[in-house]
């Protein structure tokens, strides 16, 4: 009984302390200070976090208003790894362009975790050759 | 614009490319891009509309309500449908009891004391912005100074000067000082001989010495001279008290480095150059003023479900945001369109191929607005900061404070963020818990009594907002010359309005006068045909 509430308490800390180190230290540099302005997140989970789910929603389920944006979950679309690559360096229409802000590695990571989770099930996964092709970077 | 008018730009452009790197470039791209002067004819109206021609109109922003107000004037039968139960479209303003739900289901309240708002969309009105003073003039809207230069207020960069706040004042007094005084050096080293005479010589050290604040040697240091412009180490009193102590001058290696005077740029240029106003009691005085004009036209929570044209007219189906369960269809003549771009690019319709693709090429800039309720005006009260904007290299980007009821005890609400570029998709992805949380933690870095004071907050991200999904339309030059012709035309019944049809994005001046050029070109068509 002891053991498990001791876990819960960590498990509690640890989630508060998670929040707070994601506010602390995912918020990236931009300003006319700075050289070039990027994003500071590494791991597709944290790109994901950080940036997609603000118009693709937590869960990738999107969000309907006047408009709407697309659900990344369940969407097979995302199975044919050019589309997602693309669309996440070049945008189209609502969706920005991110290239000027993220590195291929950057693009890989996102790509390969939306691909993957949230209801996809993507076999292949994306190399970083596969984003160069597209970002000819 | 004129061969003459993009030949300076793209030079000037170039310029600040050479000296300053390319995020200056970038900087200045955009703001000479929303430089452009208004066109607005203030005896503007139009004649001779048939009541049996109908007119409908898609949002009851600035655009639709500026087109609407215009064509009833003119004669026409006008209708106007709204998403929301209100009127304004980003001329909105929040105040305290008023709650609001941003996509992901979030719900917000304001709690902000009676009195004390937040604008989340425009705050501030230039002078030359004549279109927007004209129609708060037609309407009495009552307008006060909007402070945008403070010198009091401060420059801050996380990287110079041990990350101390310096005042604006401080930062313009010392470079301007150090400035002068090089150059001066240079020209009494002859370095200048080749281009200026004697006479200009003695003149131009002359400005130096005034416009610098030099000593009577030429130099910028703790003097008379410096202190009288960078401010005093004690200020001057009266009777016995302390003798006024000059102010030591900040290192001017560190201060080149720092780039604080690159925040300088921003109250210089043509757009935030004084005078700016502001709608006395909030922005959305201007909004609620023009729906006041149109009550009756507008049918609110009005979801646009379908556009359809023909050679007869055009067909909206809609949709009761309350009722999901009815579509409705209104039938007109013709129609101006002010959704924005993000959101009608998700409505189906029958646009030409050359309109349709120009609706679905412009991005919508990403930006996050932060109200921050606290305790007392300490800004005020400790800080002697008045109005104006502080500056950061932080996420926040800048502070503004309260441009009205100076001095005034209880609770005051100041502009906590106003967040652009990879931050504000990082801010719209928070919720809104943890954007104050981060508000606040960068804010205490300009004013320590940020913690201590803070008593409520909230926050507006544009591309979270269900009726907007983005902040403003984010031209390029390359998307101008693709497509800007194309969705300024009348296509078949439709015309577009709104900032994004307009060379001032993001303003209300470009707004209204795209909704005024627009009708005024829809009322020439339906003139002629009838003829």
């Amino acid at each position: 009984m002891n053991s498990i509430r001791i876990l819960v308490f960590s498990l509690l800390v640890l989630s508060l302390l998670n929040n707070y180190v994601s506010a602390e230290t995912f918020i990236s540099e931009y300003s006319i200070l700075h050289d070039q302005p990027h994003f500071n997140e590494i791991s597709g989970k944290q790109l994901f976090l950080g940036i997609c789910q603000g118009c693709h929603m937590s869960e990738g389920e999107g969000a309907i208003g006047a408009g709407y944006y697309p659900a990344l979950a369940n969407n097979e679309k995302l199975y044919a790894s050019g589309y997602p690559i693309y669309l996440v360096l070049e945008g189209s229409g609502n969706m920005p362009a991110f290239k000027k802000y993220l590195t291929d590695e950057q693009v890989m990571s996102v790509v390969n975790y939306i691909r993957t989770t949230m209801g996809n099930h993507a076999r292949d996964s994306v190399s970083l050759a596969d984003v160069q092709a597209i970002s000819h970077r | 614009m004129n061969d003459g008018h993009s030949l300076s730009r793209r030079r000037i452009l170039s310029w600040i490319g050479k000296t300053a790197g390319a995020s200056a470039m970038y900087q200045a791209m955009n703001s000479l891009a929303f430089a452009s002067e208004s066109n607005y004819d203030s005896n503007f109206s139009l004649d001779g509309g048939n009541s049996k021609t109908k007119i409908i109109i898609l949002g009851a922003g600035l655009a639709g309500m500026t087109a609407a107000h215009e064509l009833k004037k003119a004669g026409y039968s006008v209708k106007v449908l709204e998403y929301r139960p209100i009127a304004g479209g980003r001329c909105w303003t929040l105040r305290g009891g008023e709650q609001f739900s941003e996509l992901g289901g979030e719900i917000q309240s304001c709690n902000f004391d009676p009195g004390l708002y937040f604008n989340p969309g425009p705050w501030r009105i230039p002078y030359h912005h004549h279109a927007v003073l004209g129609y708060c003039k037609e309407f009495g809207v009552k307008l006060e100074p909007f402070v945008q230069v403070n010198h009091n207020a401060r420059l801050h960069s996380s990287m110079a000067f041990g990350g101390k706040p310096q005042s604006i004042r401080v930062v313009q007094a010392d470079l301007h000082g150090n400035i002068s005084e090089l150059l001066s050096k240079c020209i009494d080293q002859r370095r200048l001989n080749d281009e200026l005479t004697v006479e200009d010589r003695e003149k131009l050290l002359e400005v130096l010495r005034s416009w610098g604040g030099l000593d009577r040697n030429g130099e910028y240091k703790k003097s008379l001279e410096s202190s009288l412009r960078r401010g005093f180490l004690i200020d001057a009193g009266g009777g016995s008290m302390p003798l006024p102590t000059y102010s030591e001058t900040l290192d001017r290696g560190e201060l080149l480095k720092s780039g604080l005077w690159r925040f300088l740029l921003d109250g210089g240029s043509y757009e935030f150059q004084p005078t700016l106003f502001q709608p006395v009691g909030g922005m959305d005085m201007l909004a609620r003023a023009f729906s006041k004009k149109l009550a009756g036209s507008i049918e609110y929570n009005a979801c646009v479900k379908n556009i359809h044209q023909s050679a007869e007219g055009v067909k909206i189906s809609w949709q009761n945001v309350n009722d999901p369960s009815s579509i409705q269809t209104e039938s007109a003549d013709w129609c101006i369109c002010t959704l924005p771009l993000s959101i009608l690019n998700k409505i189906p319709s029958n646009f030409s191929a050359r309109m349709t693709s120009a609706i679905h090429a412009i991005p919508y800039a990403a930006s996050v607005k932060i109200g921050l309720q606290f305790k007392r005006r300490f800004w005020e009260s400790d800080d002697h900061i008045y109005g104006g904007i502080s500056y950061t290299d932080l996420p926040i980007s800048k502070i503004s404070y309260p441009s009205n009821d100076y001095g005034s005890s209880g609770k005051g609400v100041l502009l906590g963020g106003y967040i652009w570029g990879p931050n504000a998709y990082e801010f719209s992805a928070m919720s809104a818990e943890q954007r104050i949380k981060s508000a606040l933690h960068y804010g205490s870095q300009l004013h320590s009594q940020y913690q201590q004071e803070f008593d409520s907050g909230i926050s507006v991200s544009w591309h979270r907002n269900s009726w907007t999904n983005g902040c403003y339309a984010q031209w390029t030059n390359e998307l101008r010359a693709a497509h800007y012709d194309a969705m300024c035309e009348i296509d078949n019944r439709i015309v577009l309005a709104g900032e994004h049809v307009s060379y001032i994005p993001a303003w209300q001046e470009g707004a209204i006068l795209s909704a005024l050029d627009a009708i005024k070109r829809l009322h020439n068509r339906i003139i002629n045909r009838a003829l």
